[in-house]
C-alpha cells in the first residue's frame, strides 16, 4: 500500500494473477509463475522471456490452460514473436 | 483501480453463490469473465472462441520455412488436417509430377497423422472442446493437429526458458511412455521418473528421492494424478498431454493429443525434444535430427526376446567356425601323414642297426666275463658259513 505521499510503505508487495487480477498471497502454494522464452528470427532462444503468474484458484478450476493460451496469444501479437 | 476493484468484488461475489459441483455454464461464464475488462476485446475474442478453426488463431511459427504456392492451399491444410492430401495432390498435378516441398509444420503434422495422434476418445471434457476438430460417426472426437503443434511450440518455449535442464522432471507411470520419457530426458538433460511415482516425492523432505522441480512434464493427467496433486502443493508448473476426456485441473499447458497409443506418445516426445534442441541451437536450423523416432517407441518384451534369439543365432555361427578350426587341425594331421616319408630316413638310420650288431657281439664278450665274476662269489660264501659253525659248538660245551 501507499501513504499519502505516494510512496510504497510495504516491505512485501504480493504478485497478481495475470488472468484474473487476484492477489497471489504468500500462502497460495498452488500458484505458479511460468516463463515463456522468446525466439529470434532463426528460431533460437535469445535469453529473454515473458512471465505470467497464475493463482491457485484459476488452476483449480482447470482454466489455467485456456488463460495461458489467451495471454500468450495477445502477448505474442504485441512482441511480434 | 475502480475496474479492478469491481472485477475482484464480482469474482468474490460469484464465489459465494457458486454451487458445490462445478457446472458447465458457470465455467463458461468464468472463462469469459476476464474479457469484460476491455469492451473492444469482446468482438475480437468471441469469434475466436466460437470458430476455433479460424486461420487467425494459428500464427505461423518463425521456425516454419517460407511457403511457396497459393496461400489458399495452405489455409485448408492447417484447419483441416484430414485433407492434407489435397494440397499436395493439386501441387503435383499443377507441377506435372513435381511434389511441392512441405514446410516443417506440415511434415510434423503428417508424422502426427501417421502416428494416430489425432484420435481422441468418445467423451469430451468441456475444457478441451476448443481443440476438437469434429466428431466421427462412431462417436470418437478428432483433435485439431494444428493446435497440437502450436501447443508443442509453446511447451518447448517454456522448457527452453529454464536455465538448468536438471530442474525439469518428466514423468510417466504408464509402460507405453517409459521409454519415450527416458529418451527425452537423455537428449534434453531433464530428470526422468519412469515407473511408479512415490507419494511424497515433491512434498516429503525426509525421502531420499525428494526434489523440488521447476517444471513437471506428464504423459497422462489421469494416470499421473499423484504428481499433479503434489505440484499443486509446491508451486510447480505442469505440462501434460491431454486427451479429450482428461481432467485439466492444475494443468498449465495441455497439449491435446492421443495419449493412449504407443506410437502417438513416442512421436509427441520426439517432436517436443527436437523442438527444444532446435530452440537451444543444438540442432542447427534447416538440418535434420539424426535420431530416429523409433527410439522413442515402446517395445514389447516379446519383441526383445525375438531379437535376443536372433542374437543367439550368432554363437551357433561361431560354433561352426570352431568346427572349421577342427578341420584345419585335421589338415595338420594330414600334413603329418605326408611327413611319414621323412620318417623313412629315420628308418634308414635305424637301418644302420648292422653297426650295432657288432656292438651286440661286444655285449656277448662282456657277458662272458660276467658269469666268471658270478661263479667266484658263490664259492666264497659257503666257506664262510662252514668255518663259523664249529666255534659256536665249542661255546655251548
Amino acid at each position: 500500500m501507499q501513504n499519502e505521499e505516494g510512496k510504497t510503505v510495504d516491505l512485501y508487495v504480493p504478485r497478481k494473477c495475470s488472468a484474473t487480477n487476484r492477489i497471489i498471497t504468500a500462502k497460495d502454494h498452488a500458484s505458479v509463475q511460468i516463463n515463456i522464452g522468446h525466439l529470434d528470427a532463426n528460431g533460437l532462444y535469445d535469453g529473454h522471456f515473458t512471465t505470467f503468474a497464475l493463482s491457485g484458484f484459476v488452476r483449480a478450476q482447470g482454466d489455467a490452460d485456456s488463460s495461458l493460451d489467451r495471454l500468450w496469444q495477445k502477448k505474442k501479437a504485441e512482441i511480434k514473436q | 483501480m475502480c475496474i479492478s476493484k469491481w472485477v475482484n468484488h464480482g469474482v468474490y461475489g460469484e464465489l459465494k453463490d457458486r454451487p458445490m459441483f462445478l457446472q458447465r455454464p458457470n465455467a463458461h461464464l468464468h472463462v469469459r469473465l476476464p474479457r469484460v475488462l476491455d469492451a473492444s476485446q469482446i468482438k475480437s475474442s468471441l469469434p475466436n472462441y466460437n470458430l476455433p478453426q479460424r486461420r487467425r488463431s494459428q500464427t505461423p511459427s518463425p521456425t516454419a520455412q517460407p511457403r511457396s504456392g497459393d496461400p489458399s492451399l495452405s489455409f485448408p491444410s492447417f484447419c483441416r488436417p484430414r485433407s492434407l492430401a489435397f494440397p499436395s495432390t493439386m501441387a503435383a498435378a499443377a507441377g506435372g509430377g513435381a511434389v511441392r516441398a512441405l514446410s516443417q509444420k506440415e511434415q510434423d503434422i503428417q508424422m502426427m497423422l501417421a502416428a494416430d495422434v489425432h484420435l481422441g476418445t468418445k467423451n469430451c471434457d468441456f475444457q478441451t472442446e476448443r481443440y476438437v476438430f469434429k466428431r466421427r460417426t462412431d462417436g470418437i472426437y478428432i483433435i485439431n493437429l494444428g493446435k497440437t503443434w502450436d501447443k508443442l511450440q509453446l511447451a518447448a518455449r517454456v522448457i527452453v526458458a529454464i536455465e538448468n535442464p536438471q530442474d525439469i522432471i518428466v514423468q510417466s507411470a504408464r509402460p507405453y511412455g517409459q521409454r519415450a520419457v527416458l529418451k527425452f530426458a537423455q537428449y534434453t538433460g531433464a530428470h526422468a521418473i519412469a515407473g511408479r511415482h512415490t507419494p511424497g516425492t515433491f512434498t516429503n523432505q525426509l525421502q531420499t528421492s525428494f526434489s523440488e522441480p521447476r517444471l513437471l512434464i506428464l504423459t497422462d493427467p489421469r494416470t499421473d494424478h499423484q504428481p499433479i496433486k503434489e505440484s499443486a502443493l509446491g508451486n510447480i508448473p505442469t505440462i501434460a498431454f491431454c486427451d479429450t476426456d482428461s481432467p485439466m485441473r492444475y494443468v498449465d499447458i495441455g497439449i491435446p493429443a492421443n495419449n493412449k497409443g504407443r506410437n502417438s506418445i513416442g512421436c509427441l516426445f520426439w517432436l517436443l525434444s527436437r523442438m527444444v534442441l532446435q530452440m537451444r541451437g543444438t540442432i542447427l536450423p534447416g538440418h535434420k535430427w539424426e535420431v530416429m523416432v523409433d527410439l522413442f517407441f515402446y517395445r514389447d518384451p516379446e519383441e526383445a526376446k525375438e531379437q535376443e534369439e536372433e542374437v543367439a543365432a550368432a554363437p551357433e555361427f561361431a560354433a561352426i567356425t570352431d568346427y572349421q578350426g577342427a578341420d584345419q587341425w585335421g589338415g595338420d594331421q594330414w600334413t603329418s601323414d605326408v611327413a611319414a616319408p621323412p620318417v623313412a630316413p629315420t628308418g634308414a638310420d635305424w637301418g644302420a642297426a648292422p653297426a650295432p650288431v657288432p656292438t651286440g657281439e661286444g655285449w656277448d664278450q662282456a657277458g662272458a666275463p660276467v658269469p666268471a665274476d658270478g661263479t667266484v662269489p658263490p664259492v666264497v660264501a659257503p666257506t664262510g658259513w662252514d668255518q663259523a659253525a664249529p666255534p659256536t659248538a665249542q661255546g655251548w660245551e
